[in-house]
């Protein structure tokens, strides 16, 4: 399985290079104080939900499918190699995250350092969130079909919210909702509560994917 | 000698085409050559053995073994590279060396070396040649026991198809070793084949040992008016021009006895098919 997971980092090395020249260039960005520091994990989340799809594509185009069920390894395993590697790409961004947030404090760009931590634990989770819908898309329909389903589905919820919010009086309304800030222990408590949930996602989704993988001929 | 391939009733239906039945046994040390026009099924029997596809019905017994647990000891190529573009040489190296228990280094990089591979090489830069010769680096470096080889040697120019053949009758020269190969390339079967097994439509037409099958059928030339007067029982189909009138035969010897005044010449692989797919059924 290792091998598998290996293979899925090796052919998104480029792209993983072109994605961290990207990231160099935001947290600059982010460091001069023109957009907030807010902007990286969003643009981390975009990458972690953009390179398993990139796999896909990348492995039909190479038929690696018909040639991975010819190896000694299995659908189960296959499929769990996917998610293991999807796991360590989310957690890989929550940490590079963490790092740069605590880089910003330092440097005087981040104020609330705990408002910080309990974004980067949304931001993992919905990382983690996008990835559990849309991997059994990609195993069921493959990746030019799911990611167009899936970009369809991420646009219709986007125009519900924007409809519901619009009637109410938009962004305006929900700012004047006064949300009250997390006490430091519900803080804390945040990134553990969105590793369980995010485990829990990805489980659910994995039996699904298992399912799909499992019932198609290749 | 045991069989390493031991097919049963294998069947396997799709919406538009049907495999099979298929029995089908291919003792060990020999190379069983697979042929058959496009669409025949060969790919599909091949995936229906592994498990790719889920067969809808029969049995395939690879070197004594459910085909998972003898997947350690199997190894394919396909058509086609089916390594991604965005990996090196050494890569594949990396990655399937965590995949079979029995990978052994040494072996892919003498491979390597003998089929002028560089590790450091990005697959994107190799010509088809060479990347069916990694294909078969990869495949021969676990020291499989069973090759499913499927059009392995489509689009390589001799040379490079002489050196992979050569490669393939070493590795049967073990008793406990064979190979599946399906090929269009009919000479490379007939030089390196011991059985030729014919898929038409989905059925297997024709399994057996290729030089029985090379002596027995044979091609009659002839005037139409001759045709009409031969045993129609050593007919198995005709092919009838402006020009000339062609017969496959079987049974050859005996034909020849039989009209010892026609000439009955050897028949290819390849008339074999056209005779078959193209011909008149007599």
């Amino acid at each position: 399985m290792t091998g598998l997971i290996l293979k899925d980092l090796l052919i998104l090395r480029k792209t993983l290079r072109s994605y961290l020249f990207m990231l160099i260039v935001y947290v600059g960005i982010a460091f001069t104080g023109v957009w907030s520091a807010d902007i990286v994990g969003v643009l981390l989340v975009v990458m972690v939900v953009m390179l398993p799809m990139n796999v896909f594509a990348y492995d039909k185009q190479a038929k690696w499918d018909t040639y991975g069920l010819a190896l000694p390894v299995g659908r189960t395993k296959t499929v769990a190699a996917r998610y293991l590697c999807v796991l360590l790409l989310c957690l890989l961004s929550v940490g590079l995250t963490s790092i740069l947030g605590v880089m910003l404090y330092a440097a005087g760009r981040v104020e609330e350092p705990v408002e910080f931590l309990v974004s980067c634990s949304v931001m993992g989770l919905m990382s983690v969130l996008v990835n559990a819908i849309m991997l059994p898309f990609l195993y069921k329909f493959g990746p030019e079909r799911a990611r167009m389903m899936f970009f369809g589905i991420m646009g219709g919820i986007l125009l519900l919210v924007v409809a519901a919010l619009f009637p109410l009086g938009g962004l305006e309304w929900l700012k004047s909702l006064e949300l009250a800030e997390p006490t430091p222990a519900q803080a804390a408590a945040i990134p553990a509560i969105a590793a369980v949930a995010g485990l829990a996602l990805l489980a659910v989704s994995f039996l699904l994917s298992r399912h799909f993988y499992g019932a198609k001929d290749v | 000698m045991t069989n390493c391939i031991e097919i049963k009733g294998l069947v396997k239906e799709y919406k538009t085409f049907t495999l099979g039945p298929i029995d089908l046994k291919v003792p060990g040390g020999s190379i069983m050559g697979l042929i058959g026009e496009n669409g025949a099924g060969k790919t599909t029997l091949i995936k229906s053995m592994l498990g790719i596809v889920k067969p809808t019905a029969g049995t395939a017994v690879l070197l004594g073994a459910d085909p998972d647990r003898a997947k350690e000891d199997i190894g394919m190529v396909l058509d086609d590279c089916f390594f991604s573009e965005y990996l090196r040489v050494r890569d594949v190296e990396t990655v399937l060396c965590r995949v079979f228990k029995t990978w052994d280094k040494g072996l892919y990089r003498d491979y390597l070396d003998k089929f002028g591979l560089s590790g450091a090489k990005n697959i994107k830069e190799l010509s088809r040649g060479m990347r069916m010769k990694l294909s078969l680096a990869a495949a021969l470096a676990h020291r499989p026991r069973l090759l499913l080889l499927d059009e392995a040697t489509a689009g390589l120019d001799p040379v490079v198809r002489d050196e992979i053949l050569d490669e393939f009758l070493a590795f049967v020269s073990d008793e406990d070793h064979a190979i599946l190969i399906s090929s269009h390339i009919t000479s490379d079967l007939e030089k390196v084949a011991d059985y030729i097994a014919y898929l038409h439509q989905g059925k297997l037409l024709l399994c057996d040992e290729k030089d029985r099958l090379l002596e027995s059928y044979g091609r009659l030339v002839c005037a139409r008016e001759e045709l009409e007067q031969v045993d129609r029982g050593y007919v198995v189909a005709t092919r009838k021009s402006q020009y000339s009138t062609e017969a496959l035969i079987r049974r050859r010897s005996d034909f020849k006895r039989l009209h010892p005044r026609l000439t009955v010449e050897p028949v290819t692989l390849d008339e074999l098919m056209v005779f078959v797919v193209k011909g008149e059924k007599a």
